[in-house]
């Protein structure tokens, strides 16, 4: 097999443009005549010959998860049929042959692309009747995946010499989005910040601002401690986010950001910025004590209603081992209303942890 | 308003530990007007929320998914459910509750909608605008075989 890979190359504008490419190099003849000579019974497969199926042992990824893809392919003609490799990935992916796609817009490809001399006979797979052929790839290391999404995954190759395009059941996987990291490219380093706060992906203009906003989140974590630290009774600000006031309700309460507080001041926190979803934040509840951060965050303001610091007091507490909060309800309406029909969901909320952390209007 | 939705969920008889566990969740319009259901907190977004209450031989399980904190949504949180027409989400379960152990295992969805609409005009609503419907599925049952 003769390859002259090239890298990336800006001038490729995908698998279209490779069928002229080709044509100009006045390859196709030899090829063909090569070709038949070496594989007199085997004829190239035409559509409907290869059926394509891709799978995915897992629908939802998160970031530190490759996305593997299977692809088999089996020959459902009655007859011997042959594909070139390349397009097909049983040597690895050589093209872009997936279609990859968040909401309509396709994830850039940003893996190899050839330049393909004449195929010899080893250039091709032959598959006999009823026969399959499998392998997998991670479409992270060669796809932009840094958008948080439901992506739709499918395989597309193009018809390429006479090799009539494969086109496979379309899948739909959750990513989370990881910045894309060419598998040539050194890992960036994280930023360490200070003792507890360190980031990833994150610029340093963010830094600054998830810094800040950590801090901020200290205080409001302290100032929480040392008001629930008070006589315990039905005040406005308890009673406005946790609904009616019980000594054990108050009790739960002050443990909750008693752990919020020690969370923030001794462990080692990570704020990612590599979310790009329309979200503030979101977490895992059991992998303290990461939280990524997304788009609504960067416009919030840093302390106050919805703020950024806010949102970083609602993340930590949904951590199982801080104080094991769900998402009963979002927004400072709803969570006001939910104190009022079910104080027990209220104290389990993580809205409503961070609208009493906030105090927003100041409530005595 | 006098808006409801039919709900099921279906989940595979048996499965053997490690494999998915693909739940189905379908919602069906029985009234005679179109139906603008919010997709947060249903399969059909997805599964980015605790939204199954699940147990293993009566032993609660706990969700290790992902959890969000969100602003207001957007029309394209909204799917539209025609008169009569349904909507279905798959989701895997078994990525984000443990169903590594053999036994009985019992899926329950929690039951409600964050929002839903009668008029596209309306939607996308605010967040203090939701208007909540709870739903019943009947729960369902899967067995998870040893590998």
């Amino acid at each position: 097999m003769s390859l002259n890979p090239r890298g990336r190359l800006n001038w490729w504008m995908g698998a279209v443009a490779s069928v002229s490419l080709l044509g100009a190099c006045g390859a196709p003849d030899e090829r063909a005549g090569d070709a038949l000579e070496s594989n007199e019974t085997v004829q190239d497969a035409v559509a409907g010959d290869v059926a394509v199926k891709l799978s995915v042992e897992k629908s939802s990824l998160a970031a530190r998860d490759n996305v593997l893809v299977s692809v088999t392919m089996t020959n459902v003609s009655s007859r011997a049929v042959r594909l070139l490799k390349w397009n097909t990935p049983v040597d690895g992916l050589k093209e872009d042959l997936f279609k990859v796609t968040a909401n309509g817009i396709s994830a850039e490809y940003n893996g190899r692309h050839y330049k393909w001399a004449a195929p010899q006979a080893t250039d091709y797979l032959n598959l006999a009747p009823g026969e399959s052929v499998s392998s997998k790839v991670d479409l992270a290391s060669v796809y932009d995946l840094s958008k948080t999404g439901t992506y739709d995954i499918s395989f597309a190759s193009a018809a390429h010499d006479g090799v009539s395009e494969l086109s496979s059941n379309s899948l739909t996987v959750f990513i989370e989005g990881r910045p894309f990291v060419s598998p040539e490219a050194e890992a960036a380093p994280g930023t360490v910040n200070a003792m507890a706060l360190s980031t990833a992906n994150c610029t340093s203009s963010r830094v600054t601002s998830v810094t800040t906003a950590f801090n901020s989140a200290k205080t409001y974590a302290n100032s929480a401690v040392t008001y629930l630290g008070g006589t315990p009774s039905a005040t406005t600000r308890y009673t406005t986010w946790f609904g009616t006031y019980s000594s054990s309700g108050w009790s739960t309460i002050k443990t909750h950001f008693t752990s919020i507080k020690s969370a923030f001041d001794t462990k080692s926190v990570i704020v990612d910025c590599g979310c790009t979803d329309s979200a503030y934040a979101y977490v895992y509840k059991n992998s303290p004590y990461r939280i990524y951060v997304c788009n609504a965050f960067w416009s919030a303001p840093n302390t106050g209603t919805d703020s950024k610091a806010g949102t970083l007091i609602h993340e930590m507490s949904h951590f199982t081992v801080v104080a094991d909060t769900d998402d009963h309800a979002y927004g400072q309406t709803a969570a006001k209303n939910l104190a009022k029909s079910s104080p027990t969901n209220a104290r389990d909320n993580a809205d409503s942890h961070e609208y009493f952390a906030e105090n927003t209007p100041s409530l005595p | 308003m006098a808006t409801t939705l039919e709900c099921a969920l279906s989940a595979p008889k048996t499965v053997k530990a490690g494999e998915p566990v693909e739940v189905v969740f379908r919602l069906t319009n029985p009234t005679a007007k179109p139906l603008y259901v919010l997709d947060w907190h249903t399969p059909l977004e997805g599964l980015l929320n605790d939204i199954f209450q699940i147990t293993r031989d009566g032993t609660e399980l706990s969700y290790a998914g992902p959890m969000l904190k969100r602003g207001n949504p957007g029309a394209d949180d909204y799917v539209a459910v025609a008169p009569g027409a349904s909507v279905e989400g798959r989701v895997n379960v078994a990525l984000a509750y443990d169903f590594t152990q053999p036994g009985r295992y019992r899926i329950a969805f929690r039951g409600r909608l964050m929002d839903v609409a009668t008029q596209q005009a309306e939607v996308p609503h605010t967040l203090d605008g939701f208007r909540e419907l709870p739903v019943k599925c009947p729960e369902v049952e899967t067995s998870v075989l040893a590998p």
